[in-house]
């Protein structure tokens, strides 16, 4: 068995975060950061493997002899743009890749295809508006993305049709609050490098950075069908709407979750209704190791919890989360101190796994 | 058979908490012999009969245990309960609704002022247990809650919640009750979180891959007054589904149920449903395909907390599936 | 025997559309399909529901597997009630209700047994008898009747629910390349799978072909569910329609008729199976528009990518205009293209494929 190198030391997490989320994985494209999460689990790994659809499963071996296997997930993909078509200005039509709100692309930069062109969303100036248009979301189809070619065959020197963009932002650490685009869910993707390589469980323990979570939790139905585990984790980040309430609202009733309240257990999203027991025992183990934690609302949303959990005979899966405000926009914000609540809740939590974790 | 069906339509299942249901079924079925088994999403099953014979085909039968309810998602500081919707609950149609919480606790729902013209939406409504504040509320967010009724009898029809799918339960356990012998092995299944869109029903068919899926479910009808028009009625018999908007039956298996029908002297009636659709579906694309139908028990009122059904078409249910069972497919 | 590796396609393709086969109930086209592909396959055989499978077997073991997926199933609809004579009805696989009013329809007649076919048309308002109001409104399936006739009586004694309904439109040739004919979704890529069977006899393979004929594509892609997982394909290429250009909608969604198939790219195809399929079109000589999608392909190739522990796939596409109307057009040189594409990706698949398929760029 293969112990972790001693000669490449670990990357502290927000230097880590930095480089997952600088990353340009737009869902059905995750080369650039399945290259980095091949080079940061490879010496860990008992085996590596790239399935069919591009997802990195990596495997740590248990310690006991039953052969149970446990599966964790996080995705490397991130919502953005595919350009559709290239005009005879040179502008490029695009289309939403994932739940994008057109409304956060106008006047942001982005960066286009592979070798990251510097590409900008323009809007009409606010002076040429007709009537209420200034007030109405603007469309897909309106939008243009702009990479200063004047011409239809100056851009195609450039991009394709099928090339992928996302927004540019650059990492910064805000001091305890980690601030960048794609946190959802370069940070999980983050975590669960960090779980897998400082952790051996008494299991076999698959950690599958999955693809196109964005896109309808694809990457995450084969790999749970490929490990058919007993027990599933996800690991993702979740919208934060702590926002003080709006006029006329004495109570923001929907904030989701919280930022620097801890990991979030997840109970019912749109896409699960998650298992009540194997929550619990989560919640229990945070409350016995004094490890912040939340319950995000019921609600909205999904993870890959949805893609895995009616894969072969039926795969209990909880999902753990880190509260993110502005996901699915240029920048989100993350707390630090939530990432780190969400890693020892989560190797705690999975160390003391029950042995059926459906029934705990 | 009614005080059985009341105990079923009573007990507390909203999707993800079918834990009193299946106690329920696993008491019933293990005074019939059965032998059950609960796979990782908490569906309930039982093989008749069991045996190893390989070649014999495989059938499975299933009844979903949930029903459609409420999820508490916020609960402010002056006790009152914002919820979810769990399942295909329409919001006018809680107003002044009473649920009923796991731990028995009891609420009314109540809503904000809204303008008279415009529907009310989930946001405008909320629980009210009577709490005075929030630090004596008992239920927490994440709790279910399902609707509160007791089952009413006016002649052949019955009146109750949850007779979507309780019904089916109903009619399976009757159908074990009744099969002396046959040459299948028959799956009676009773699965989780159909309401949330099939979630339970695709795992427990993989589990068994049959050769054959048959869901017993309810389905609404066109004998209202201005009702959407639909030529399915109460105390007509069973329906057998031809398509619904989820899956289309398929043919060969629609054959054979309206051949057992005939042969058990059941009246029946054809369906096609335009707006919904059942477990079937999800039983339809396990594995390498399963052929698979529905047999509906009529249902005026469906989702509401007052569905009506006819013990003339439970009853043809069940002898049409008893029929169908006991001989060679 | 002498290969037979002719077949006249544009009949061939005009005998599909002939023949019934609405989701769910595919037996007339299934069975027309077993008896044009038994002499171009070494083994016939299918899923549990109803997908016919035409199998090559490769010269040689170990040996790759690929799936060749085109859906034979039609949209149309269903009679869901009788009134007075008339029989209101149900969409199967979803139809533009625009196009029903006046259109001309057959009934497959079930109650007297077996299956008469009774010829019929969709009632429709003359503008004369409009009110203002329904002039500006799509008249809803549920206010249109097929009128076949006949008496109250002479219905109710041949019709009843559930009885299928198909257009009654016959296949055109329009001009010397196009064909027009309803079902051409999808009947034109099966009968491109037909073509590349064909081409396929006498050839020996290095990888196995399972060409499938699938069902219920139009109701969920079950049929391409179950046939993925039962095949274990180690690649799968779905062969469906996409749009030809007409007015309307963007132009880069629509391809001209005669250009050649589309062969598609984005997260729901494998980046290599379609840079596979370039590299063979451009070595033949065969004329291939590139197709992106941002998201999901609407297609066979939804369901196959993510069966068991996922599948590569590609996506070839026949553009075809007024997607289910009764009235599809095709262009007869794109079906036999897309046929000579599948042979000839077919024929270059060897035991060093399924290693770049290893290569997700």
């Amino acid at each position: 068995m293969k112990r972790a190198s001693a000669t490449k030391p670990a990357m502290a997490l927000p230097a880590l975060i930095r480089q997952l989320s600088e990353a340009v994985a737009v869902s059905g494209d995750e080369h650039a950061v399945r290259s980095l999460v091949l080079q940061a689990v490879q010496d860990s790994a008992d085996k590596l493997e790239v399935d069919a659809l591009g997802t990195v499963l990596a495997t740590r071996t248990g310690t006991s002899r039953r052969r149970e296997r446990v599966l964790a997930a996080a995705h490397m993909d991130e919502v953005g743009v595919m350009i559709v078509s290239i005009e005879s200005d040179g502008l490029l039509a695009i289309e939403a890749v994932g739940g994008l709100d057109p409304r956060v692309l106008l006047g942001k930069q982005l960066w286009v295809g592979r070798q990251r062109l510097p590409g900008v969303v323009g809007a009409t100036p606010v002076h040429l508006l007709k009537d209420d248009e200034e007030k109405r979301p603007v469309a897909f189809d309106a939008l243009r993305l702009d990479i200063g070619a004047g011409s239809r065959e100056a851009a195609a020197k450039l991009v394709q049709p099928g090339d992928r963009a996302t927004f540019a932002t650059s990492f910064r650490n805000l001091g305890g609050t980690l601030r960048g685009k794609a946190l959802d869910d370069r940070v999980g993707v983050a975590l669960l490098i960090e779980l897998f390589r400082s952790s051996r469980f008494e299991f076999d323990f698959t950690a599958a950075f999955t693809v196109q979570e964005e896109v309808g939790l694809r990457g995450a139905q084969a790999a749970a069908f490929a490990i058919d585990p007993v027990a599933a984790l996800v690991l993702e980040v979740t919208p934060a709407n702590d926002l003080p309430p709006q006029p006329g609202e004495t109570e923001n009733v929907r904030y989701n979750t919280r930022l620097g309240h801890g990991a979030a257990l997840s109970l019912a999203d749109s896409s699960t209704l998650y298992p009540r027991a194997l929550v619990q025992h989560f919640a229990a183990i945070a409350v016995r190791d004094q490890i912040p934690f939340q319950y995000r609302q019921p609600g909205g949303g999904g993870n890959d919890s949805g893609g895995i959990q009616r894969r072969r005979s039926g795969i209990p899966v909880v999902a753990l989360s880190v509260p993110g405000r502005y996901i699915h926009s240029p920048a989100a914000l993350v707390r630090l101190s939530d990432v780190r609540a969400a890693l020892q809740l989560a190797r705690a939590a999975l160390s003391e796994l029950p042995r059926r974790p459906a029934r705990a | 058979m009614i005080a059985l069906i009341n105990r079923y339509v009573t007990a507390f299942g909203p999707s993800g908490n079918e834990d009193a249901v299946r106690s329920l079924l696993q008491a019933d079925l293990k005074q019939l012999g059965a032998d059950t088994q609960i796979d990782p999403l908490g569906n309930l099953s039982c093989v008749h009969a069991p045996g190893k014979d390989k070649n014999r085909t495989r059938v499975l039968l299933m009844a979903h245990m949930d029903e459609i309810g409420v999820m508490v998602s916020h609960i402010d500081e002056r006790g009152f309960c914002r919820f979810l919707p769990l399942g295909g609950v329409r919001a006018p149609w809680c107003v002044g609704a009473r649920v009923r919480f796991g731990n028995g606790t009891i609420g009314t729902i109540g809503a904000e002022p809204h303008e008279a013209s415009t529907a009310l939406k989930f946001d405008d409504l909320y629980i009210d247990l009577g709490a005075d504040d929030r630090s004596a509320v008992n239920v927490a967010v994440g709790d279910s809650a399902c609707f509160d009724r007791p089952l009413e009898a006016s002649g052949q029809r019955l009146i109750a919640k949850s007779l979507d799918d309780r019904i089916g339960c109903v009619v399976l356990l009757e159908t074990l009750r009744r099969l002396r012998s046959t040459p299948h092995a028959v799956a009676f299944v009773f699965s989780v979180q159909e309401e949330m869109g099939l979630r339970g029903a695709g795992a427990a068919a993989f589990g068994f891959d049959p050769h054959f899926g048959i869901a017993v479910d309810v389905t609404r009808t066109g004998d209202t007054p201005k009702a959407r028009p639909m030529e399915v009625a109460l105390g007509k018999g069973p329906a057998i589904k031809l398509r619904d908007s989820g899956m289309i039956a398929d043919p060969a298996l629609v054959r054979r149920l309206r051949a057992a029908a005939d042969h058990a002297k059941v009246a029946y009636q054809l369906e096609v449903l335009e707006h919904g659709t059942t477990d079937a579906r999800a039983i339809q694309s396990a594995r390498s395909g399963v052929p698979a139908g529905c047999i509906s028990i009529p249902c005026r009122y469906v989702h509401t907390p007052s569905e009506m059904v006819d013990m003339r078409d439970v009853e043809g249910a069940i002898r049409l599936l008893v029929d169908l069972l006991g001989r060679k497919l | 025997m002498a290969p037979r590796t002719n077949i006249d396609l544009a009949a061939h393709l005009v005998e599909l559309c002939r023949a019934a086969g609405l989701s769910g109930h595919e037996a007339p086209v299934r069975s027309l399909l077993r008896k044009v592909w038994r002499p171009l396959v070494d083994e016939l055989s299918g899923d549990r529901i109803g997908s016919l499978w035409g199998i090559r077997r490769a010269a040689r073991r170990p040996a790759g597997r690929i799936l060749l997926a085109a859906h034979m199933d039609s949209i149309g609809m269903l009679v869901t009630r009788i009134q007075d004579g008339f029989l209101f009805f149900a969409e199967i696989g979803g139809i533009d209700a625009r196009v029903l009013p006046g259109a001309l329809v057959q009934v497959h007649a079930t109650r007297a047994g077996g299956s008469t076919p009774l010829a019929g048309v969709i009632t429709s308002r003359p503008p004369h008898v409009q009110t203002a109001d329904e002039k500006r409104k799509v008249t809803p399936v549920p206010e249109l009747m097929v009128d076949l006739g006949l008496s109250a009586a002479q219905t109710a004694s041949r019709v009843q629910i559930g009885d299928l309904i198909v257009f009654a439109q016959p296949p055109v040739r329009l001009g010397s390349d196009l064909l027009m004919a309803p079902a051409l979704d999808n009947r034109a890529s099966i009968a491109a799978l037909t073509g590349c069977l064909a081409q396929l006899r006498g050839h020996a393979l290095q990888w196995d072909v399972i060409a499938a004929a699938t069902v219920q594509e139009e109701e969920g892609f079950a049929g391409a569910y179950s046939s993925a997982f039962a095949a274990h394909p180690d690649a799968a290429i779905a062969i469906d329609v996409t749009f030809g250009r007409q007015a309307g909608p963007p132009e880069w969604k629509t391809f001209k008729l005669g250009e050649g198939p589309t062969v598609s790219f984005g997260p729901n195809l494998h980046p290599q199976m379609g840079a596979a399929l370039m590299e063979v079109a451009a070595s033949n000589a065969i004329s291939c528009p590139r197709d992106v999608m941002p998201l999901h392909s609407g297609t066979d190739a939804y369901a196959m990518q993510v069966s068991r522990a996922g599948i590569p796939c590609g996506l070839v596409s026949i553009p075809l205009r007024n997607m289910h109307t009764p009235v599809e057009v095709v262009a007869l040189a794109d079906v036999e293209q897309a046929a000579q594409l599948l042979a000839k990706f077919v024929l270059a698949l060897d035991r060093k494929f399924r290693a770049r398929l290893k290569v997700h760029a």
